[in-house]
């Protein structure tokens, strides 16, 4: 289907312009007109090179002549002013005449208004074409290509979910240092100098070294490891090297937050603190061992706090954070803490599996710390709990470089 | 923790049944692993070294029970004289045990004792290892002294003479002992060399399941270690009523074997445990842990018996107490104690940032802090100076990162056949040098990418302005020389004259060091630096 376009419209109420040229000359003596008198006609070049190329005029010096043709032409309508009609009238017209019209610009084709509407378009919706049209069915069952989100990473997304549990239960968030002094790292928490954990196999050590700022700090450390100083422990009985506390290690537990976190709050009534971090030990990596992993580690200092307390604390996290009613608590060993416990906990399918130790600070830590009030700390293998509700049954996954896990991965609630 | 392997037939024979194993051990911290036939494994707590044989588990039980409870006996008469010279290797203890019965699962069991002993409360045989001989192959006068490297002697499992330095190069316990420095000292009686210890001893000595008599030396270099040692084996060796003789060193037989006294508030107690337990309540729970307790009033006087070298303080005696009245039979309480819920107002930032990353179609990604210089330098055409880790386990992991746009590329380059485009970021640590008590810092920095046949720095610029914008600030653009980056197609970014982050087009160079097929366009920002 065609229309005329606005040049088209005047042209059939007006006529053409070569027909308004050879109307302009027919009558006059001779059948001629001057050029110079002609130019300043509308549209005089398009009328004049059309009249032309349908030999109705020829140039005779500086007049325009009209010709037999030309004569004829007044009297009839040609091709072009029939097909001008017909487009009008009814949108079509004979194919070379349509050719001549498109290419003079004068209609052109007309917007399609398909019986079934495939694509709904912005030009539908302004004409009002859509009315007319039926939509397209579509097979809702096609297949529909993949798109992928920007997403959280499943685990971090993971860590923060157990960083809005801790804050629920009105805990506050504290950091350490990933290069850490081994003061901060072992003597504090009273791991003696010749302690297993901090030979080479268990701690990466760091090149250089650091310095203790606060030397009567170090002096009681020194003092409560060599001979238990006030607290009324007989100490680990061995030299205490100052070298050996300034040297540096990567963290290899997050208790250090909690000791350098204590430190600076101990004049404040009661504290709950957590802290969710990496700690980095040697080891070979395999499918449930890192060098690199996350630990999360709680403290709560008040006076009267008891074992008793801790163990509520761990029932209640048991519930609200790995959502497990049973608990269990087994005798264990920190050498941080005393009474030490672990803590298990019955999941529906894997059955009792153990999630993290805890205990009551040592008195060789807190004296010190110059901490006065009792102190519970807890830390939990966030690994492992990552693991069972990431449905990972590999740790390295839990740090995957597949690109396609990651944007296939539904995103997980705890 | 240490695992110990225990046969239940000895267990048996030490006076425990099979369920009692199984359902008491974990409550007296010797969990019950697995079991391989009659070999049941044990993970122990490292505080206990005395549970690390058959004797201290079942003694634990059974006092746990209540069917042997106070202060073990352990008894060990006076023996011989053990002269000694001068060895660098200077604490020494011996005993000998008569009459034993070694046959079945006992051997074995005495075998992984002494082992276990060296290794954890040894420390790998440097502050003290364990010797045991057949008493009745050694003739004469026994002497423990300094020794030469070229001497001689026909060590275990070999059938001729070797000298020392031969051991310590060519026998597979020597080579280890090189490398801690143990030094040349051996035990020799009437016939010659015994014992090089801590390395190995003579095959002329050897102990079997047949052997009646045993002679035991501990030698260290930690005077209270090797004493510990021999204490805990006494003490264990004990249970099974053998006959045990100190010798003579110096003039006195040692070790001391009498308990030590430790006094326990009563009071300290149940403010410990949140309990209200009587002192006559403590001291039957003491017993039955195996204290003994001389004066059960507010002031409790306890017997620590000699095999405990754990108890430092009377908080240590409190654990016992918690344990024997059962961790389980405690009503938890929870601590009504006042708090106000924050995190770090990084951890809400490295939030907010990855909120707007995300918004942006970016997928995030989770790296190691730790890499190695290849990583952090080679690939990215730069130096930068960083953590050097003393003792690596493998080469992948030597240092750790002080930017982290190298660890979003790793993710590309593990990538590369995966579709595209691929836009990613990490929000995560760095370890930077920094004037503090260490000389370093954590930096918390954000690194993005994006990668497919078409990505370049107008993209890029796109993402940092959004970023940016959404963050509130206001910044400046830049030309940057960076090694990383196609010249001109590098801009720094500056908020408030100072430079908080940099992106641009990757160097071809760089591309095919990380084997990327796709322009990458990416950029780094310090978030430390733009933090409110």
């Amino acid at each position: 289907m065609y229309e005329l376009t606005p040049e088209g419209r005047e042209y059939l109420e007006n006529g053409l312009p070569e027909k308004r040229l050879i109307r302009k000359i027919h009558g006059i003596l001779g059948n001629k007109k001057k050029v110079r008198d002609l130019v300043s006609m509308p549209g005089f070049s398009i009328a004049f090179s059309w009249a032309r190329k349908n030999g109705w005029v020829e140039v005779e010096g500086e007049y325009v002549k009209l010709t037999e043709a030309g004569k004829r032409a007044l009297g009839e309508k040609t091709e072009i002013e029939k097909a001008l009609e017909s487009v009008a009238a009814s949108g079509e017209a004979p194919k070379e005449a349509l050719r001549v019209l498109v290419s003079r610009g004068l209609v052109k084709r007309k917007a399609e208004v398909p019986d079934e509407i495939a694509q709904l378009t912005p030009e539908m919706l302004l004409t009002g074409a859509w009315k007319k049209a039926k939509f397209k069915k579509y097979d809702v069952k096609a297949p529909a290509p993949a798109v992928y989100p920007g997403k959280r990473h499943p685990y971090s997304r993971f860590i923060d979910m157990i960083k809005r549990k801790f804050v629920a239960m009105g805990f506050e968030e504290a950091k350490s240092p990933i290069v850490e002094l081994e003061l901060w790292n072992f003597d504090v928490l009273f791991q003696a100098q010749n302690h297993p954990a901090r030979e080479v196999h268990d701690t990466f050590f760091v090149e250089g070294s650091g310095t203790i700022p606060d030397r009567s700090l170090s002096e009681r450390v020194k003092n409560v490891h060599e001979t238990g100083w006030i607290t009324g422990s007989s100490g680990w009985g061995c030299r205490w090297d100052y070298r050996r506390a300034a040297s540096l290690v990567l963290r290899s537990q997050t208790t250090a937050a909690s000791a350098r976190y204590l430190y600076e709050n101990r004049e404040r009534p009661e504290l709950k603190m957590f802290c969710i971090d990496r700690v980095f030990r040697p080891d070979v990596v395999d499918r449930t061992h890192l060098i690199e992993f996350h630990q999360a580690e709680g403290i709560v200092m008040a006076d009267g706090l008891n074992f008793r307390h801790l163990l509520g604390v761990l029932k209640d996290f048991s519930e609200r954070v790995v959502n497990c009613e049973k608990v269990r608590f087994v005798p264990s060993y920190y050498p941080f803490t005393e009474p030490s416990v672990d803590l298990y906990v019955r999941h529906p399918e894997l059955g009792w599996i153990e999630v993290g130790g805890a205990g009551l600070f040592r008195p060789e830590v807190l004296a010190p710390l110059k901490v006065k009030k009792p102190v519970i700390a807890w830390g939990l293998g966030l690994t492992r709990l990552a693991m069972i509700y990431l449905g990972v049954n590999d740790v390295r996954d839990l740090f995957s470089r597949d690109i396609d896990w990651l944007r296939r991965k539904e995103v997980c609630l705890l | 923790m240490p695992v110990v392997e225990a046969d239940i037939r000895d267990l048996k024979s030490l006076g425990v049944t099979e369920e009692e194993v199984e359902t008491v051990g974990e409550m007296v911290k010797a969990v019950l692993e697995e079991k391989e036939g009659d070999l049941w494994k044990f993970e122990v707590t490292s505080d206990r070294p005395d549970m690390l044989s058959s004797e201290g588990i079942a003694r634990a039980i059974k006092g746990f029970l209540g069917r042997e409870v106070g202060l073990p006996a352990i008894r060990a008469a006076e023996g011989p004289e053990l002269k000694v010279g001068s060895p660098k290797r200077s604490c020494v203890v011996a005993f000998s045990v008569r009459n034993v019965d070694l046959r079945g699962p006992v051997f074995r069991n005495l075998i992984q004792f002494q082992e276990k002993l060296a290794q954890i409360l040894g420390r790998n045989r440097r502050e003290a290892a364990v010797g045991i001989h057949d008493l009745d192959r050694i003739s004469g006068p026994v002497v423990y002294r300094e020794a030469k490297p070229e001497e001689r002697f026909v060590p275990l499992e070999m059938y001729e003479k070797m000298s020392l330095e031969e051991i310590v190069k060519k026998h597979p316990k020597g080579i280890y002992g090189r490398d801690s420095g143990f030094g040349f000292q051996v035990f020799e009686d009437a016939e010659g060399i015994i014992s090089f210890p801590p390395v190995i001893n003579s095959e002329r000595t050897k102990v079997s399941e047949d052997t009646k008599n045993l002679f035991v030396e501990i030698t260290g270099t930690n005077p209270k270690t090797v004493e510990d040692v021999a204490k805990i084996m006494i003490s264990n060796l004990c249970e099974r009523g053998w006959a045990v003789e100190r010798w003579v060193i110096g003039g006195e037989a040692r070790p001391d074997l009498s308990p030590r006294q430790i006094n326990v508030e009563t009071a300290f107690v149940n403010s410990v445990l949140g309990l209200e337990l009587k002192p006559t309540e403590i001291s039957a729970i003491l017993e039955r842990m195996r204290f003994g307790v001389l004066d059960a009033s507010e002031r409790i006087s306890v017997l620590v018996p000699p095999f405990r070298v754990d108890v430092l303080h009377p908080v240590d005696i409190v654990e016992d107490v918690a344990i024997g009245y059962g961790y389980n039979n405690m009503v938890p309480v929870y601590p009504k104690v006042h708090g106000i819920g924050s995190t770090l107002k990084e951890t809400d930032f490295s939030e907010a940032v990855a909120e707007v990353m995300i918004g942006l179609g970016f997928q995030e990604i989770l790296s190691f802090v730790l890499t190695s210089p290849k990583n952090q330098n080679e690939k990215m055409g730069v130096r930068t100076g960083g953590v050097k880790i003393l003792n690596p386990c493998t080469r992948r992991f030597t240092t750790c990162r002080t930017w982290i746009l190298p660890s979003v590329l790793e993710f590309l380059s593990a990538n590369c056949h995966r579709e595209y485009p691929q836009k990613v970021f990490e929000i995560g640590d760095c370890v930077v040098p920094g004037s503090t008590e260490t000389g370093f810092r954590t930096k918390r920095k954000l690194a993005f990418a994006i990668a497919h046949d078409r990505a370049n720095f107008t993209e890029g610029k796109s993402v940092v302005e959004a970023l940016l914008r959404s963050l509130g600030l206001s910044w400046e653009i830049e030309e940057k020389k960076h090694p990383s980056f196609i010249e001109s197609r590098c801009a720094s970014v500056t908020v408030g004259n100072r430079e908080v982050g940099f992106f641009g087009e990757l160097k071809p160079e760089v591309l095919l060091n990380w084997k990327l097929e796709k322009p990458v366009v990416c950029g780094e920002l310090d978030l430390e630096r733009v933090m409110p």
